[in-house]
């Protein structure tokens, strides 16, 4: 059996369109890796766009990657089945989040400190010679359209499947995007001789990246160390699950509950109780009926074993 | 941060940008109005008299900006260093881009390739972002190697 088994038919129409959805951000993404590379010049603004841009790859790689694992069906050799590699997907996109906002601050800081000039020319097209800040521009424009565009679409579908490693990507498109514009004003700043502006922009875009990197992390590492589950996108205790532990409680005081989460799902343990009935996870669901299948598997643990 | 005021903000500002780029230090504003702009030569390279590109460059630029030329002579670090003071507008000569300068100063299209044996490419060099003026001083560099060709 698949993890996807018991999820409804329309949450997995949802993941069949991030999968077609995160094909297209890693279609847009070489893209724009192309454009931009074509243009860089000198601009170190326009470097660290490209570089953020190249690391925009890792979350939907892992995303697919991950997404086929899940499809998977448990082997003799994996016989607890593949939920967790989307825990593994979710870590690698933190990182890489958290890895973006990190370099573009210390890029930044760096660019202010050494109070760096940047030079950017002409080009020559068509017979006549332009300002290269010109197709900076228009690279930077062309870049920040697909991620706003993909990341607003991806929001959506990542609440309704619970997928961190989507809604990362979706916070990576939002940091790209926003770098993007940081970019545009970069060059506008560099071009009206304004050499920090640049710099300072992207300094402060880069505060708002570390901050969704290091939550993303924290959230990661939390369900790879089987900690309670977390809300999406957040660092605080699920609701949903906050409800489940309560009602599990009531049915089984005294009992050791224990409550994780591995990918989207989650797994409740109730130990020092011997197994006395055969419960229905959907209707021990205290949330929204249509999300029931987020409880993929209770578990009992008698006394004596425990 | 929402992306239409962002948006919007971006585009009110290029809209205002009809006259970019700009230099931080205002050096093309200050050699118009000064008519006045200094140049050095690294020893070697040839002087204005001496080497027929590098005069028609400093002529090329002193008609583009309306300013004389003030010319000396030097050795290359003492010249690059001065143009990273400001004390220098430009600075003609061959200089490798693997040069550890290659990153302080901004070495523009070449207006003459000398013979071997270093086979160093004979280049206006302007201070870093100084964009308007290196802008000029490329149009004019390209006009003098269209000619030398």
């Amino acid at each position: 059996m698949s993890s996807l088994d018991r999820v409804p038919a329309p949450i997995r129409a949802d993941m069949k369109r991030a999968i077609r959805l995160e094909w297209f951000n890693i279609g847009f993404t070489v893209s724009i890796i192309v454009v931009m590379g074509l243009v860089l010049g000198n601009s170190q603004t326009m470097k660290t766009a490209w570089i953020e841009d190249a690391l925009g790859l890792i979350p939907p790689v892992v995303f697919l990657v991950a997404s086929r694992f899940e499809r998977k069906k448990a082997t003799r050799d994996y016989r607890y089945g593949f939920h967790r590699v989307h825990s593994l997907a979710f870590l690698i996109a933190a990182v890489a989040l958290a890895s973006v906002g990190a370099f573009l601050l210390k890029d930044s800081v760096m660019t202010l400190l050494s109070r760096e000039h940047a030079t950017v020319g002409t080009i020559h097209l068509f017979g006549h010679g332009f300002w290269l800040g010109w197709l900076m521009i228009a690279a930077q424009i062309y870049s920040i359209i697909p991620p706003l565009v993909i990341g607003h679409l991806e929001m959506p579908l990542s609440e309704r499947m619970q997928d961190e490693v989507l809604h990362t990507d979706a916070k990576m498109n939002k940091a790209n995007w926003q770098t993007g514009a940081a970019g545009i004003a970069g060059i506008v700043g560099l071009g009206m001789g304004w050499w920090w502006a640049d710099a300072a922009a992207a300094a402060f875009i880069s505060v708002g990246i570390i901050s969704d990197g290091w939550k993303a992390l924290r959230v990661a590492a939390a369900e790879l160390v089987d900690g309670m589950p977390r809300e999406l996108g957040s660092t605080s205790l699920d609701p949903e699950a906050k409800r489940l532990l309560k009602k599990l409680q009531d049915q089984y005081p005294g009992a050791d509950i224990r409550l994780r989460e591995t990918g989207r799902y989650i797994h409740a343990e109730i130990c020092g109780v011997d197994p006395d009935r055969r419960q229905d996870l959907e209707a021990l669901w205290p949330g929204k009926p249509e999300r029931s299948w987020r409880l993929a598997q209770l578990s009992f643990v008698p006394p004596d074993q425990d | 941060m929402k992306p239409l005021p962002l948006i919007a903000c971006l585009g009110t500002a290029l809209v205002g940008c009809g006259s970019l780029p700009r230099d931080p230090d205002g050096t093309l504003q200050r050699v118009r109005s000064e008519h006045a702009f200094r140049v050095g030569i690294i020893a070697g390279a040839g002087t204005p008299g001496g080497n027929a590109e590098t005069a028609a460059f400093i002529a090329r630029v002193s008609r583009a900006t309306g300013a004389r030329a003030t010319v000396r002579d030097g050795a290359s670090e003492a010249l690059l260093l001065d143009l990273e003071a400001g004390g220098l507008d430009l600075v003609l000569g061959p200089l490798s881009p693997k040069s550890p300068w290659a990153d302080e100063v901004a070495i523009l299209r070449p207006i003459a390739e000398p013979v071997a044996p270093q086979h160093l490419v004979v280049a206006p060099i302007a201070r870093n972002g100084e964009n308007r003026w290196i802008m000029l001083l490329e149009r004019e560099a390209d006009a003098v190697a269209r000619g030398a060709r």
